[in-house]
């Protein structure tokens, strides 16, 4: 073989291998790889650069779970941002998207306080009615649980120390304080 | 679901996931996502950067469905936006001098130095695989050549494509490919 057409050939291999030459040079370029077993073996070598490069990297099984459970918290964002989300779109020209990310959050958000003002406000009322703040009430609940009141022998050691009025008092707030309670719950639920 | 069935162009997929469709957006994940995992993956040559940036990218997809402009394929513009948050990835990894495995790649000379950490890369995976060579040698390249080899090799764009994607002269784009070539050739023939 002649070296000085591993020369010439040389710049053309590298196209060659990508399958880039116009016919007539491939031509001559294959003509040349024929006689010269060095040339070829570089396009043989070229060749499998990119192909080994293209079969890198393999997914395991192990990749593809992770992969799955990857795609979940991506699919949830996805309907956080479309909350109207459940199916294909109606006939007709597709529209954009009414809001931004951003806005959708704040939307989600929004709600929350209030329902939670909603259900402060109506339990102060109904505490205020019966001469109680809303704060006291929640308090007095904790201190005696209003499931307990109906039963004397579970009823707190103190119950004794405190008069008869106070007593009763406190069995009514806490029952109230319990409607506020599931009302707000409810509310919020 | 007629929605997730293959018929369906990316660019109706797109209109439908607009519209609050998300077994449109499902279907988007199930054709493009391992496809942007491994380009990533090719890039950072770490297995859970490149999970965490293919989920940026899917992300920013939500994000920018209303002023994507509907192509007949998704994959330019997924590959646009993985390319560059990989090559960001990959600098802020430089600045802040982390265990870099990607260096001198542009001019060639300071070998050593790359072939310290090619083999540190390559330890971890050599006993796996016979590909791990060319995982270690892609270590070896610049980013840039990274992105340059991995668009020429898996995607098999032309030069003009791939330089107008990196933002690059022709020319450039010619010399990184020819420069990769030659490293990963030497390194996956087991030098010569
Ligand atoms: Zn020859």
């Amino acid at each position: 073989m002649d070296r000085t057409d591993c020369a010439r050939v040389a710049p053309l291999l590298e196209p060659y291998a990508d399958g880039d030459l116009p016919e007539v040079l491939a031509a001559g370029v294959e003509a040349h790889l024929r006689e010269c077993t060095h040339c070829a073996r570089t396009v043989v070598e070229l060749t499998a650069v990119y192909s080994s490069l293209a079969g890198w990297p393999t997914l395991t099984s192990a990749d593809h779970t992770l992969i799955e459970a990857r795609q979940e918290p991506l699919a949830a964002y996805y309907r956080a941002c479309y909350p109207e989300a459940g199916g294909p779109a109606p006939a007709g020209a597709p529209r954009a998207p009414r809001k931004s990310p951003w806005g959708v959050l704040v939307d989600r958000l929004r709600p929350v306080p209030r329902f939670m003002l909603g259900a402060l406000a109506r339990g102060g009322k109904a505490a205020a009615r019966a001469g109680w703040s809303f704060v006291r009430v929640q308090r007095t609940r904790n201190v005696v649980p209003a499931g307990r009141l109906a039963k004397p022998h579970t009823a707190p050691r103190s119950r004794s120390a405190l008069p008869r009025r106070a007593w009763s008092l406190l069995a009514r707030s806490a029952a109230i304080a319990r409607r506020v309670t599931e009302r707000g719950a409810l509310a919020l639920g | 679901m007629s929605v997730s069935e293959p018929v369906l162009p990316d660019r109706d997929l797109v209109l439908l996931c607009r519209d609050g469709a998300e077994n449109a957006y499902r279907a988007l994940l199930d054709r493009h996502y391992v496809y942007v995992l491994k380009l990533c993956w090719r890039m950072t040559g770490v297995r859970d950067e490149a999970m965490d940036l293919t989920q940026e990218v899917f992300t920013r997809l939500i994000t920018s469905l209303p002023r994507l402009q509907p192509q007949p394929s998704l994959r330019p513009w997924l590959r646009r936006v993985a390319l560059n948050l990989c090559l960001s990835a990959l600098s802020a990894r430089r600045r802040i001098g982390q265990a870099e495995v990607c260096v001198n790649g542009q001019d060639g000379d300071g070998e050593f130095g790359a072939r310290d950490r090619v083999d540190q890369v390559a330890q971890a995976v050599m006993a796996r695989e016979r590909l791990s060579r060319v995982a270690a040698a892609m270590q070896s390249l610049s980013p840039v050549q990274r992105a340059v080899v991995i668009l020429k090799a898996v995607d098999g764009l032309s030069h003009g494509h791939i330089a107008r994607i990196l933002d690059l002269p022709q020319g450039t784009v010619k010399s990184h490919l020819s420069r990769a070539r030659t490293r990963l050739r030497h390194a996956t023939s087991g030098g010569e």
